[in-house]
């Protein structure tokens, strides 16, 4: 009898907590908005099931702890070394020609990256974060999830589980938040403005980008290179048209892999014990004042160039939403609303796409000025 | 030591770096894009492919390497 209650005493069942059972229900809520609403399958998945791993008791299966999790975190984490390797993936599946046709876009693409500023400052002055916590909590301005985990692991790693899952719900919730600020901040003339199909672009230039972006951003910011040289290393395995093996396995396989392991591990930072306080609820409070002031800061940008520029090259400023790094989601979005407000007369679905890869160049570049100046 | 007010300066400092950075990529890529413009195909598409056709139910074996237009 003895021995039965001692093994009753160290089952899982026994050692539950309010704040386990809390979490379930967290990471239930995450799968359900994944399998049923499909916002970000691929990611809420996995890290909804890590949440799930993580808070069972004596199981030791959570990312600060000492189990197999753990061991993936230390390794593949805090080394830095799976959201590069993401990165690589991104470049394989993303097409630059959008952003190459209309190079002025990558303007658009950098001041969409407002809001990952004034989150930051927001969360030093109003929420009392430390700078370094403030800085990864602003980079989920940049709709980036590799980004947000590059950047966390190194300046906040405490806070990765809540500034993970607020970038990838919020990335999920794009349709919902960016609409009312393009319409608060579009006239119905803007949103009638149909730009023209940029040139097409030679082979040479699609090819020389990603060799001259690497170069050019990890001499300019350093601590951007991880990101920014796989992003670009894969980019131009895409392009070349000579490595179609690797370029298969870049964009398939290995970054599938890696998904699989960073989410859980995300997840698994979400026990309850580093998730159920008030700085979650901040950073999902700041997380989406971060991507509302990005979105902003794209179509300001878009309409003060338009001061500027003569009748026919005007841009249809909505499409400097698109420069949240949320690839392609942001730049369907702005095509749909645009569409939806110009009885389909308008599509900026291609001008959108230049600003949108613009701001994954973007974010990748703030991160690493943060990690330069706060690392 | 960083003191508060210098979080505002850090943060001016990396926008404007972005925008720095990315202005500087606008304008590379917008002369590399100049420099080597695509080369339009001198003949019409439809041509080439009214003559592939024709060419290979004539000789189907054969394979086409250059169609050149005289005027």
């Amino acid at each position: 009898m003895g021995t039965v209650n001692q093994l009753l005493q160290q089952s899982g069942f026994a050692n539950l907590t309010w704040g386990n059972l809390v979490m379930f229900i967290i990471a239930g809520t995450l799968i359900y908005l994944a399998i049923v609403k499909k916002y970000e399958p691929l990611l809420l998945i996995p890290i909804g099931f890590g949440t799930i791993l993580a808070n069972l008791p004596l199981a030791d299966l959570g990312s600060y702890g000492n189990g197999i999790i753990a061991l993936i975190y230390k390794q593949g984490i805090r080394t830095e070394l799976l959201p590069p390797i993401i990165f690589l993936g991104i470049g394989v599946l993303t097409d630059f020609r959008p952003l190459l046709g209309r190079p002025m876009t990558f303007l658009l693409g950098a001041a969409a990256q407002l809001g990952i500023f004034v989150a930051a400052i927001g969360a030093a002055y109003l929420f009392g974060f430390s700078y370094r916590e403030a800085a990864s909590i602003g980079i989920i301005g940049g709709a980036d999830g590799p980004t947000s985990i590059f950047i966390t692991s190194q300046l906040a790693p405490h806070l990765l589980g809540p500034i993970a899952v607020a970038a990838y719900s919020y990335m999920a919730l794009v349709p919902i938040i960016q609409p009312p600020i393009l319409r608060l901040l579009t006239t119905k003339k803007e949103r009638y403005i149909d730009m023209p199909q940029t040139k097409p672009v030679s082979k040479t230039a699609v090819i020389l980008f990603p060799i001259i972006t690497g170069i050019v951003a990890a001499l300019g910011v350093p601590s951007s290179a991880p990101l920014i040289g796989m992003l670009m290393f894969g980019n131009l395995i895409r392009e070349c048209g000579v490595t179609e093996r690797l370029r298969k396995t870049a964009g398939g396989a290995l970054i599938d892999i890696v998904t699989i392991f960073l989410g859980l591990v995300v997840g698994a930072t979400m026990d309850s014990l580093h998730f159920l306080n008030l700085k979650t609820l901040m950073i999902l409070i700041l997380g989406i004042l971060a991507f509302a002031f990005s979105t902003a800061g794209g179509i300001l940008f878009a309409k003060l160039v338009n001061l500027f520029m003569p009748g026919s090259k005007k841009i249809n400023p909505c499409i400097g939403a698109a420069g949240v790094s949320a690839v392609p989601m942001a730049a369907r979005v702005v095509q749909k609303f645009v569409s939806d407000n110009t009885d389909g007369t308008v599509n900026p679905l291609m001008p959108a796409m230049g600003p949108n890869v613009a701001g994954v160049i973007g974010s990748a570049v703030a991160a690493g000025v943060f990690l330069t100046l706060l690392g | 030591m960083i003191t508060t007010s210098s979080l505002l300066t850090i943060c001016i400092s990396a926008f404007l770096a972005v925008f720095l950075l990315l202005l500087i990529l606008a304008i590379v890529m917008h002369l590399i894009v100049i420099i080597f413009p695509e080369k339009s195909s001198a003949i019409n598409p439809i041509v080439i492919a009214a003559v592939s056709s024709t060419m290979s139910s004539i000789f189907p074996n054969s394979k086409i390497t250059k169609i050149e237009e005289i005027k």
